[in-house]
């Protein structure tokens, strides 16, 4: 089992409610009431809120996380709708964020959701990470997520890194000083990459729930997350395979940083 | 020595193909093994490997296996090699 990443502890219980919410995910072994009540008084920011950041956001309302910070700007377009469940057709030309945030407040009222309509930029990366024990990077541009690494090691959060591209997909969890951090593995940023991708909604909803649950595991001291380690699916052969990574002794932006994690 | 690449997301469709077998020098590297890709494929995958002075991209991932490898690995017969044009889909 992992070292549970460590959260600010409050006086938090659960309602008689919530025990009958969550009553079924009480009962997996090494969770329990005591897992529960980690992800209550945990925070998690999610960048952005779209095909992948929507589901994992979901899942995270579904299992309970305390506060989800949703940061996605601009409007929903008919073009978001094969992949953006938190959306609907009603929806269309309002706010992404503000709709994510209702339909998770519909889904579970015990979730506090923080809707904050900006995409990440250097210029409030390091505020909007300062808001959350747990980073879920799914923004569609390299320079996002790089950004939110940056942070995240700087502040010693965890970051749990969702990406897909047509019918393949790809996960890691960075954990500052036990493994590599995004820029160990993308020292530039990748220059092939573009805006707009090939996907299909269920590709990206696939790579959200695993990236919830390893929010989930990470928040609450669960198995073992992909720290050092990569998972690769191809949806086409459905073949998942898991990759150990290296981290850089040189790399620019973690190099030297030791653990902050310990145990609960 | 027979090596097999693997190519993954963007490099698999510049590629054409999700893998191939290539006859290498026993004293291959990884990096000497990527150029001679360069030569066998069309602009479009040249242009995703190497940057415009022929420098292999290190925004890319390679392993060996199930190992993320540097370019200065020495290659082994029957060993295979995946390429991974990193996704940034969300």
């Amino acid at each position: 089992m992992n070292r549970a990443y460590h959260l600010c502890m409050h006086s938090f219980s659960l309602t008689d409610d919530e025990r009958a919410i969550y009553e079924w995910q009480l009962w997996v072994q090494g969770f329990g009431e005591a897992g529960q009540l980690r992800l209550k008084q945990a925070t998690v920011l999610i960048t952005r809120c779209g095909g992948v950041g929507g589901t994992l956001a979901y899942y995270l309302a579904a299992a309970g996380v305390g506060r989800l910070v949703l940061a996605h700007a601009g409007e929903l377009r008919s073009s978001d709708l094969n992949r953006q469940l938190l959306m609907s057709h009603a929806g269309l030309g309002k706010s992404r964020a503000e709709q994510a945030a209702d339909r998770l407040r519909a889904f579970n009222p015990h979730v506090e959701v923080v809707p904050i309509a900006e995409n990440i930029s250097l210029d409030n990366a390091e505020r909007l990470v300062a808001m959350a024990d747990l980073v879920a990077s799914c923004a569609p541009l390299f320079p996002e997520r790089l950004h939110l690494n940056r942070y995240a090691v700087a502040q010693g959060k965890p970051l749990v890194d969702c990406a897909m591209y047509e019918m393949e997909a790809q996960l890691t969890t960075v954990m500052p000083g036990r493994g590599p951090c995004l820029s160990c593995l993308y020292p530039s940023e990748p220059t092939a990459w573009q805006r707009q991708f090939p996907v299909f909604g269920a590709v990206a909803g696939t790579v959200g729930s695993l990236g919830a649950m390893e929010a989930i595991k990470v928040l609450a001291g669960l198995g073992e997350p992909l720290v050092g380690r990569m998972l690769l699916c191809d949806l086409a052969t459905m073949a998942f395979r898991t990759m150990q990574l290296r981290r850089d002794p040189a790399c620019a932006v973690c190099a030297g940083v030791q653990s902050a994690s310990r145990a609960p | 020595m027979h090596i097999t690449v693997h190519y993954l997301t963007q490099i698999r469709r510049a590629a054409g193909c999700a893998s191939e077998t290539l006859d290498v020098p026993t004293d291959c590297t990884l990096e000497v093994f990527l150029h001679q890709l360069t030569e066998r494929h069309d602009p479009a995958f040249r242009a995703l490997l190497v940057d415009d002075a022929n420098v292999i991209r290190r925004s890319l991932l390679f392993f060996v296996g199930d190992d993320h490898v540097e370019l200065s690995r020495a290659l082994r017969d029957g060993e295979a090699i995946s390429i991974l044009a990193p996704m940034a889909g969300g």
